[in-house]
């Protein structure tokens, strides 16, 4: 009954004004970063996060998580159009996508992108809202070592998940996670590494360590690239009915891409990157034309697009459970929790579930929206996709400096960005995760707390890690997830000789 | 952003000796203080340190360890996906074109600078002159059309008179300049 009376509450907060407002210009911020090639929402939502601060904080929320929503599927706009995906969660797009453009068949894939999406996010959003009472008990099981032990195991599995060196993931979370004990200690009133610069003790803003890994970072990378798509000669054709009723011919191709997305996006690190490959891939292996993939099957664009949609919902449940975000995405979400002050944990489930459930009220009427924008004017926005990354850079690095001013008027920020920006650009020079350093910067003040908090508990013992089955599980977790890729295949290797 | 042949070999080692000297210089400042201060920072410090030295050292480890340091992982079993990818970014490739002209800097050096230079200038001379500087001076750089050129510079000018009046952000002052925008009377000390 209580979760009926918070979903009713709910629906009022998602309608009221101007939170209905916010989402329907978050869904255009969204599908505009997204179909730009380079930007896309993580960018998008560092640019935008600072910007939220006059703002009431589930209005804020719902503003981000619309962008969030809207970029998943502004992605498919420039990947069928101009075989560019304006996200990595887009790039499976392409495979199908863009053949259908060259066969005069755009509007088709428009259509069928903006359906797949549509659906795909509905269904996993229901889902979500059907597994949100679960979540609460799996929660409420949770005390401050567990939410340790959760931090650790979140960067983990980032690690591992995210390709290349796991050496390397684990260096660019720890040292995210160092960067976080800057200014006055959590119990005790130290200044630590603020050199008697009174500006450093609050230490370092995570919003303003956002901005600096994502736009900073990404516009340096766009800037080295250089590049900018030939004139492509795209004719916008084709029939968007035709590509409606394709995708209602394939329902099961929809929702196991959805919920494939759903699951990818719970594991920390993964995300939409991942899942639209994935979902692709599972459409390749059970149809009976494989062959054609690659050369303009329905399937590979529905896969895709019902997946990477499918994946917001999933992410959301590490990120709201147990601040662990899934993704670059999720990160800029989760500090934009904890900066309005909705702190990720039971809470959001109990006394917080209306706000909770307004967010999951946005991201379904906003698969609505998408589904009408998608049908109705996208076909007729294509030139966004052109628009040259030589306009964008700087006006974003402007946004982004004064963005970061504005966060506390304090020149640190804006140094934070500068110096965060270029480590971050080195740091995806040479395939540190990026991922495991945002989530280091987010997770770091809550990681330490409850790890003092579990101290004081335990009179200074660490055995309070290992004395629950909880928390035993967690550290067993943890292990096998970091030592497991280089035993495993030693054990199988002795056991088969 | 530094020279192509010295970029694999010197940027990621120059990344982590700077890793190593940042986490090794908090290491050691936290053993001044208490256990309960000291102990994060220290667990932390002390996995970026070893972490970034096993990097720094791994073309003279022994093998296995090499293998740990270096060796990739994936739980994800999407690798073969990320072939496909890779296979694809070369086809897309071929419906790019380069649009450098042509400069004695590589395009993000010169952003690199660039951007330092409007940071450390508008600290000293306020953002609300810079910005509109910073963005002629990129624009220009790569030869973007002046109609483009007038329409970013006052984009730009405008966002950062918006962020002064609109979120009261003291973009009109800095060391040398103050109070350009003169906010005092719109009620704003």
């Amino acid at each position: 009954m209580a979760a009926v009376g918070a979903l009713v509450e709910a629906i009022g907060i998602a309608f009221s004004w101007p939170t209905v407002g916010l989402m329907l210009l978050g869904l255009l911020l969204g599908i505009f970063f997204g179909s730009l090639p380079g930007i896309g929402s993580s960018l998008g939502m560092a640019i935008i996060l600072p910007l939220t601060l006059p703002l009431e904080g589930i209005s804020a929320i719902i503003l981000l998580v619309s962008i969030y929503s809207g970029a998943m599927y502004g992605g498919s706009i420039a990947a069928i159009l101009v075989n560019v995906p304006g996200t990595a969660a887009a790039a499976a797009t392409t495979f199908d996508g863009y053949p259908m453009s060259k066969q005069g068949k755009a509007k088709n894939a428009l259509a069928m992108s903006a359906v797949a999406s549509s659906v795909g996010g509905l269904f996993t959003i229901i889902a979500l809202f059907l597994i949100s009472p679960v979540l609460v008990e799996i929660v409420l099981l949770f005390g401050s070592p567990e939410y340790f032990l959760v931090a650790l195991l979140g960067l983990s599995m980032i690690t591992i998940v995210s390709q290349g060196s796991m050496v390397k993931g684990l260096v660019a979370g720890m040292f995210g996670l160092l960067l976080t004990t800057i200014g006055i200690a959590p119990v005790e009133p130290t200044l630590r590494y603020t050199f008697g610069w009174f500006a450093l003790r609050d230490g370092l803003s995570y919003v303003a360590a956002l901005i600096g890994l994502f736009a900073i970072t990404e516009m340096l990378i766009l800037a080295r690239d250089q590049t900018k798509i030939a004139d492509a000669d795209i004719s916008i054709s084709g029939s968007l009915r035709e590509g409606i009723r394709d995708t209602i011919r394939h329902p099961v191709t929809v929702v196991k891409s959805a919920f494939i997305g759903m699951g990818v996006g719970a594991i920390p690190g993964s995300g939409a990157s991942v899942s639209n490959f994935l979902a692709y891939g599972e459409a390749i292996r059970v149809s009976k034309n494989s062959e054609e993939f690659g050369s303009g099957r329905p399937e590979g664009v529905i896969s895709s697009e019902a997946s990477n949609n499918g994946t917001v919902g999933g992410s959301l449940i590490p990120t709201l459970s147990f601040g662990i975000p899934g993704s670059g995405s999720t990160a800029v979400l989760l500090g934009g929790l904890i900066m309005h002050g909705l702190i990720p944990g039971p809470d959001l489930f109990t006394s917080q579930l209306a706000q909770t459930y307004s967010m999951f009220v946005a991201l379904l009427v906003g698969n609505l929206v998408i589904l009408a924008i998608g049908l109705t004017v996208i076909t007729k926005l294509s030139y966004v996709t052109q628009i040259d990354t030589n306009y964008i850079i700087p006006v974003i690095l402007v946004l982004a400096t004064l963005g970061a001013l504005a966060l506390r008027n304090n020149w640190v920020d804006v140094l934070t960005i500068l110096a965060l920006g270029f480590i971050g650009y080195y740091m995806r020079q040479h395939n540190y995760s990026m991922v495991a350093f945002v989530l280091g910067i987010v997770l770091g003040p809550i990681a330490e707390q409850n790890l003092l908090r579990s101290l004081q508990l335990s009179g200074g013992s660490l055995m309070i890690f290992v004395s629950k089955p909880l928390s035993l599980l967690l550290v067993i977790a943890i292990v096998v997830i970091l030592v497991g890729p280089f035993v495993g295949p030693r054990v199988r290797q002795a056991i088969s000789s | 952003m530094v020279q192509e042949k010295s970029d694999d070999l010197t940027s990621e080692h120059a990344l982590l000796v700077f890793l190593v000297v940042v986490s090794g210089y908090m290491l050691i400042r936290s053993l001044q203080w208490s256990r309960t201060t000291a102990i994060f920072p220290q667990f932390v410090g002390s996995a970026t340190l070893i972490g970034a030295l096993l990097l720094l050292a791994r073309d003279y480890l022994p093998e296995p360890l090499q293998t740990v340091v270096t060796g990739s992982t994936s739980i994800t079993g999407s690798q073969g996906s990320e072939d496909v990818a890779a296979e694809r970014e070369k086809e897309r490739e071929e419906s790019y074109e380069s649009g450098i002209p042509d400069r004695p800097l590589s395009p993000a050096l010169f952003t690199g600078i660039l951007i330092t230079l409007y940071i450390a200038l508008s600290f000293l001379f306020s953002m609300f002159l810079m910005t509109p500087l910073f963005v002629i001076a990129y624009l220009v750089w790569f030869g973007q059309p002046w109609y483009m050129i007038v329409f970013l510079t006052a984009l730009a000018a405008v966002l950062a008179y918006a962020f002064s009046t609109i979120l009261i952000v003291p973009v009109d002052r800095g060391v040398f300049v103050g109070d350009l925008l003169y906010l005092a009377p719109m009620g704003v000390a």
